[in-house]
């Protein structure tokens, strides 16, 4: 045999797409669990301690405040503080008799009827300025198919020239102003305000300096939303934190990823630092945090393409102005009064005609008169 | 026909008296126009001779005048030449009438009574003499014919075509029901009566052959066996009869390139391997997943051998293809029972490669084209008759197939692979044969991010077969086994990086086989292997990167092992293969232990002292042996019962905390903290032949307890971790279960059933009650599937066409349900329930295929085949795995299928 020659070759394939049904999944462990989320910094405002109850899976998802425990926070060789529970399951320190100082160890304390929770001791770290915080342009796709769309994608750049921070996390709170299109009603400009929803950490224990740069925060596309419309601002909070709580929240962020892949880590409940010392078979989620932390904001006021006007779906009629309103819906809103052409146009939809129904009218201290 | 030959020769033989040595007898009487039967009798009273025959053979003929002065042989020639009929003045100056065949004589020297006659090559006989039908030998001295006791027939049986030894072959006699087979070295013994038998050789694909032999003492037969047409070879399978009844081992599974053609492709590509992994015993965590799990163990506890070096990655894309072609492979062996004692180093099977021999009489080759790869293979003689060089490659050619999958890993990601082996086999002379061998293996990914994946697997390994005697032969292997993966990223350029897993072996081992006269084969041999594991190295990928080398200390040990394994047949209803290995491991300096404080977990912050052992130290030493036992007991004809027992020693672990092993995993050997893992394996099996041998049927019983398994902490860090101990949780295993298999393999519908139940528990041992997953009680393991039932078939509809189906059930793997959530940091976090405390839903799947293959002519330039198949016919979308998500305000549950549809595919390939 010694003729070699290939043939051309005739592949046919149909491969079906895979497919995802939704299920509830029927468990039978619905016991409760405490959940502690706190945060000590060495900031002088009022520290909060929030308890709660974990929520069973299938519910809808708010949670159940722990009201009437006895909350404080213990400095390591030190005194106790007891904290104030403000609005049920929320506890305040009072900035005035208590503020973190960085290089000293804090442990929380529950008592509930349940039992008596602690923490670990846990050391203030001294934070670094974050160098900057800034944006680019970009173009973002929002799904494989669709075409790209102008956003924003907004930076950090830190650094810690004394090296002592080798984890860092970081959280934001954006604000951004918007108006209804319409002017004749009652609230029409407003600020909505929303924190992350993500956790954000880096570790910069195998560079050579402890450097972050281009740290990506937070993409915005102009077709989602109207934050980039008028004018945005986001500030960007940074904690230093130590390995143990770094190795605490990069498996909260693994196992709040998707999990149940073949590649996915084996999940498994990720229990933080305190421990309910009568029980300690009992779970407690959450973490009690102690840091210093250093703040940087910024503003975005530029001009992008591609927004969606939320309100083009409005639905709204022009009457003459002393026209009465024959509608069958019992409530509508006049929102446009022109009494040039002696007409008035009024819609159904509150949202169209209050800007309450996102935000709210209080002008933020930080925002710009202008 | 073969079976009244043997029964005249037979009473023949017996009816026999002695007689004195006469070879000549003269015709002293006037024998022309003498009816034949009158010339018989006449000799018989004029000589002291008997003649035997059957009547009707000579009731119609007459003698042929041959002149005077003639002997009866003479005449006897003269007469019968012509009419088939032949004859034989034997030892004892009878003379003895055959039909059809003719009689061969080996003259044994005088004075060498007691020894063992030159063997016959059977092959050189057939073409010298075209003789039509079966042929006769005499094996041994005939005049130790009366002696007591049954003596053995034993020899090599090897292909024709390409000189080697084929392993597994039946050797069979159908009426004393007395059987054996080849073992790895094509090497038989069948004990057996003195007398005359029918000896019958088969194997799958290649052309069945009957010896009929005069056995009169201890003798040696070589056969070769010719391989069935190739354009058919998928077609013609011929009946493996007895085999699991006469070997020795519990749990060994056989699957050759004939058996594959049998089955549906999955995607269009046949993988031998996978195929493997359809067998009873044997699971895998999900369609097309990483790894295997056999009876219970770890996907870390199979060692995977090739070219005798062991494979440390077998996977390519996932696990949804193996990751050698299945061009290069003759057959594929798992132990996943009785492993013999040659073997050592993992505690739950051994996957045994066995590469095909190169074609040492002419160019040959193949090439094909799926959906997602296409392969070549050339097959040339080098040398004529002595040097074979065979190459294959294959590659993918469609990144854009997985695309279409609908499977959020799979999309947005970019996938590529390829392999290439090549094979150089020369025979020196005819005692000495060597080998040399490559491996390649190469995948790259890209996985939804800017990190880029890369691991290859390279074996390069050379084996020097010598026989010191045709009893005695030797093996020297040398390889190296390399494995490694790169992870780079550089999507802020002073965060480039580049990350690297390396684990590389050498082994040089020397084997013996000796097959001394009589009952018994005994194997012997050491081996040492060297390894080198680099956990990590984490380097900058470009120079204005501000990442500092980190680079994890490096492991070596050394494992040596020596062994030794003896099959003996102490009556032909039992026999016994009790083998002992001794293995020992060295962990071996440089390296910085981390002392930890002994009353709280191991934990970065509580080590207390850090002790420096310099290079080429010893850290820590392990050693132990490994008896390995089994008894096989024939019950009747066609049945029997084994029993076994097993223990393996495991020095080299793979980290991995995800449900399907990962390319990424990290290798680690045993350390001052992580002991070796020990299985202990009994297991008992029954088997019998059915329905008049036409079906196989067997069971297995098997029950298996392993110490220090591998659990990890939570949330665990296995990737450049320095402190790795710190992680790890050991864990106790037991595993038990039931195995039963039914299979067919004759005729035009052939067809294979087996159901398998069987559990596998894990315990978590510490002396801490936080490091113990589900407060230290036993939990089903991620592969325990209970149920599992495969069922396969395949009909000949014509010589050209054949429609095969497999089907397969199995009981969902345990998975971890969220019982619960809670908010922090803005974001929802699901609460688990104890691990593995749900199953996802029951997996069933049928595929189909039809095989059609080009026309029958010899002399076609190619000979092609097109397969038509469908994966997953019924539609059935199995689910693939479950996850949770927020969706409107509430956690739910999604079950995702990959394979949700029938998924048709076709395939072209050609011989030359």
């Amino acid at each position: 045999m010694n003729l070699f020659k290939l043939i051309p070759s005739l592949i046919l394939i149909l491969l079906a797409e895979g497919c995802v049904t939704e299920f509830i999944p029927e468990t039978s462990d619905v016991r409760q669990k405490l959940v502690v989320e706190g945060l000590i910094t060495d900031q002088p405002v009022a520290n909060k301690i929030k308890l709660s109850l974990s929520m069973p899976i299938g519910d809808s998802l708010y949670s159940i405040p722990v009201p009437n425990a006895q909350v404080y926070v213990r400095e390591y060789l030190g005194g106790s503080y007891k904290l104030t529970e403000k609005e049920p399951g929320s506890y305040y320190t009072d900035p005035a008799i208590f503020r973190g100082v960085p290089g000293h160890s804090y442990s929380l304390l529950i008592l509930t009827f349940n039992g008596r929770y602690e923490s670990q001791n846990v050391e203030m770290k001294p934070v670094p300025p974050i160098d900057s915080v800034y944006y680019e342009k970009v173009f973002v796709k929002l799904n494989q198919l669709g075409k790209p769309v102008e956003g924003a994608q907004i930076y950090i750049d830190t650094h810690d020239s004394l090296n002592n921070t080798k984890f860092f996390r970081w959280n934001y709170t954006e604000t951004w102003i918007f108006r209804l299109p319409y002017i004749d009603v009652q609230n029409h400009v407003c600020w909505i305000t929303e924190e992350s929803d993500k956790i954000f950490l880096a570790n910069t224990s195998y560079l050579a300096e402890s450097n972050v740069s281009r740290f990506p925060i937070r993409r915005i596309a102009t077709e989602r939303d109207d934050r980039l419309r008028e004018r945005y601002s986001i500030v960007v909070n940074q904690y230093s934190i130590s390995e143990e709580e770094f190795r605490y929240w990069e498996k909260i962020q693994k196992i709040s990823e998707k999990s149940g892949g073949l590649y996915d880590v084996t999940p498994m409940t990720v229990i933080g630092n305190i421990q309910n010392t009568m029980d300690p078979e009992e779970q407690v989620m959450g973490f009690f945090s102690v840091s210093a932390v250093s703040s940087r904001r910024i503003f975005i006021k530029d001009i992008f393409a591609g927004f969606k006007d939320l309100y083009s779906s409005c639905p709204f009629d022009t009457v003459p102005i002393n026209q009465t309103i024959r509608y069958l819906g019992e409530i509508y809103w006049i929102i446009i009064m022109n009494y040039d052409e002696g007409t008035k146009t009024y819609t159904d939809q509150y949202r169209c005609a209050d800007c309450t129904t996102r935000g709210t009218t209080v002008k933020p201290d930080f925002w710009p008169d202008n | 026909m073969t079976l009244k030959v043997l029964t005249t020769v037979f009473l023949l033989l017996i009816s026999v008296a002695l007689q004195g040595q006469v070879t000549k007898y003269p015709v002293t009487w006037k024998y022309e126009n003498q009816k034949f039967r009158e010339f018989i009798q006449k000799a018989e009273s004029v000589h002291n001779v008997k003649f035997f025959y059957k009547e009707e053979w000579i009731s119609d003929k007459a003698v042929t005048f041959c002149g005077d002065s003639v002997t009866v042989a003479q005449v006897l020639d003269a007469s019968l030449r012509e009419s088939g009929i032949y004859f034989l003045i034997n030892r004892h100056g009878d003379i003895i009438l055959t039909s059809g065949y003719m009689v061969r004589r080996i003259e044994t020297p005088a004075g060498v009574e007691g020894k063992f006659i030159p063997s016959v090559i059977l092959t050189d006989s057939l073409k010298s003499r075209q003789v039509t039908g079966s042929m006769f030998i005499d094996v041994g001295n005939p005049s130790d014919r009366d002696k007591p006791g049954a003596v053995t027939l034993s020899g090599y049986v090897r292909d024709e075509n390409t000189g080697e030894p084929i392993a597994g072959v039946s050797v069979f006699n159908q009426k004393l029901s007395l059987g054996t087979i080849t073992n790895s070295f094509g090497f038989y013994s069948l004990s057996l009566p003195r007398g005359s038998h029918s000896v019958q050789f088969t194997f799958i694909g290649l052309k069945e052959k009957t010896i009929n032999i005069n056995l009169y003492s201890s003798g040696e037969i070589d056969l070769g066996m010719s391989s069935v047409l190739i354009p058919l070879k998928e077609a013609v399978v011929s009946a493996q009869k007895d085999r699991i009844i006469q070997r020795f081992e519990v749990g060994l599974e056989n699957i050759s390139l004939v058996n594959l053609r049998l089955l549906p492709a999955s995607l269009g590509e046949s993988d031998i391997i996978k195929s493997v992994l359809s067998l009873p015993g044997v699971k895998v965590v999900g369609e097309g997943s990483s790894g295997f799990n056999v009876r219970g163990g770890s996907a870390d506890q199979n060692l995977i051998l090739l070219y005798g070096a062991p494979m440390y990655n077998s996977n390519h894309f996932f696990g949804f293809f193996s990751a050698v072609n299945s061009d290069i492979i003759r057959d594929v062996a798992l132990y996943k029972g009785g492993i013999p004692a040659r073997y050592g180093g993992r505690i739950s099977s051994v996957l045994e490669i066995t590469p095909k021999e190169g074609n040492r009489k002419e160019f040959a080759g193949n090439a094909g084209i799926s959906p997602v790869t296409a392969h070549f293979m050339i097959d040339a003689p080098i040398l004529k008759d002595k040097c074979s060089l065979i190459l294959t490659g294959r590659s993918t050619y469609s990144n854009w197939i997985f695309r279409r999958v609908n499977n959020a890993i799979l999309q947005n990601s970019m996938a590529s692979f390829y392999d290439v082996n090549a094979r150089l086999t020369y025979d020196i002379n005819k005692n000495n044969k060597i080998e040399t061998a490559y491996y390649l293996s190469n995948d790259a990914f890209r996985l939804n991010s800017d990190s880029l994946y890369k691991y290859d697997n390279n074996i390069v390994s050379v084996k020097w077969k010598h026989f010191f005697s045709r009893r005695f032969l030797s093996i020297v292997t040398v390889n190296n086994s390399n494995y490694q993966y790169k992870i780079s990223s550089e999507r802020v350029l002073q965060d480039g990086f580049k990350m690297a897993h390396k684990v590389n072996s050498t082994w040089f081992k020397a084997d013996f086989n000796w097959y001394p006269e009589g009952r018994s084969e005994m194997n012997f041999g050491a081996d040492v292997i060297k390894y080198s594991i680099k956990p990590g190295d984490y380097t900058p990928s470009n120079d204005s990167s501000l990442v500092i080398p980190h680079l994890i200390q490096k492991e070596n040990a050394v494992e040596a092992a020596l062994y030794f394994d003896e099959k003996y047949t102490i009556t032909p209803f039992l026999s016994v293969n009790a083998g002992l290995r001794f293995s020992s491991y060295f962990a071996l300096g440089p390296a910085d232990i981390m002392l930890y404080d002994p009353l709280v977990p191991k934990n970065v912050s509580t080590i207390t002292d850090t002790s420096v052992i310099s290079p080429g130290r010893v850290i820590k030493t392990y050693a132990g042996p490994e008896l390995r036992l089994s008894l096989n007991f024939r019950l009747t004809d066609n049945s029997s019962v084994k029993i076994n027992y097993n223990r393996n020693r495991q020095y080299l672990h793979l980290l991995t905390n995800t449900t399907s092993i990962s390319p990424t995993d990290t290798w680690k050997l045993s350390d001052y903290y992580l002991k070796p893992q020990i299985g202990d394996q009994y297991a008992l099996g029954y088997y019998r032949m059915l329905n008049r041998n036409r079906i196989e049927a067997s069971a297995e019983i098997y029950y298996k307890s392993i110490r220090n398994m591998l659990d990890f902490k939570g949330g665990a860090r296995l990737v450049m971790n320095e402190n790795a101990e710190t992680e790890i949780i050991n864990v106790r295993g037991r595993a038990y279960g039931l195995e039963l298999s039914l299979k067919s393999t004759e005729g035009r519908l052939q067809w294979t059933a087996g159901y398998t139940y069987s559990r596998i528990l894990i315990r978590s041992i510490s002396d801490f009650r936080e490091e113990l997953v589900n407060s230290g009680k036993w939990f089903p393991a991620s592969f325990d599937k209970p149920h599992d039932l495969t069922v396969t078939f395949n009909y000949l509809i014509s010589r050209r066409f054949s429609f095969s189906g497999s089907y397969t059930y199995n009981t969902g793997r345990p998975v971890t349900y969220p019982t619960g959530v809670f908010r922090i940091g803005g974001i929802t976090v699901p609460i688990y329930s104890e691990r593995n405390a749900y199953r996802i839903p029951d997996y069933s799947r049928l595929d189909i295929a039809v095989s059609i293959s080009g026309n029958l002519k010899l002399k076609k330039i190619a000979h092609p085949h097109w397969a038509f198949s469908v994966y997953n016919v019924l539609g059935r979308a199995n689910v693939y795995s479950v996850y949770f998500r927020e969706n409107n305000n509430r956690i739910k549950g999604y079950k995702l299928s990959v394979f949700g549809r029938p998924i048709p595919s076709v395939t072209y390939s050609f011989d030359f």
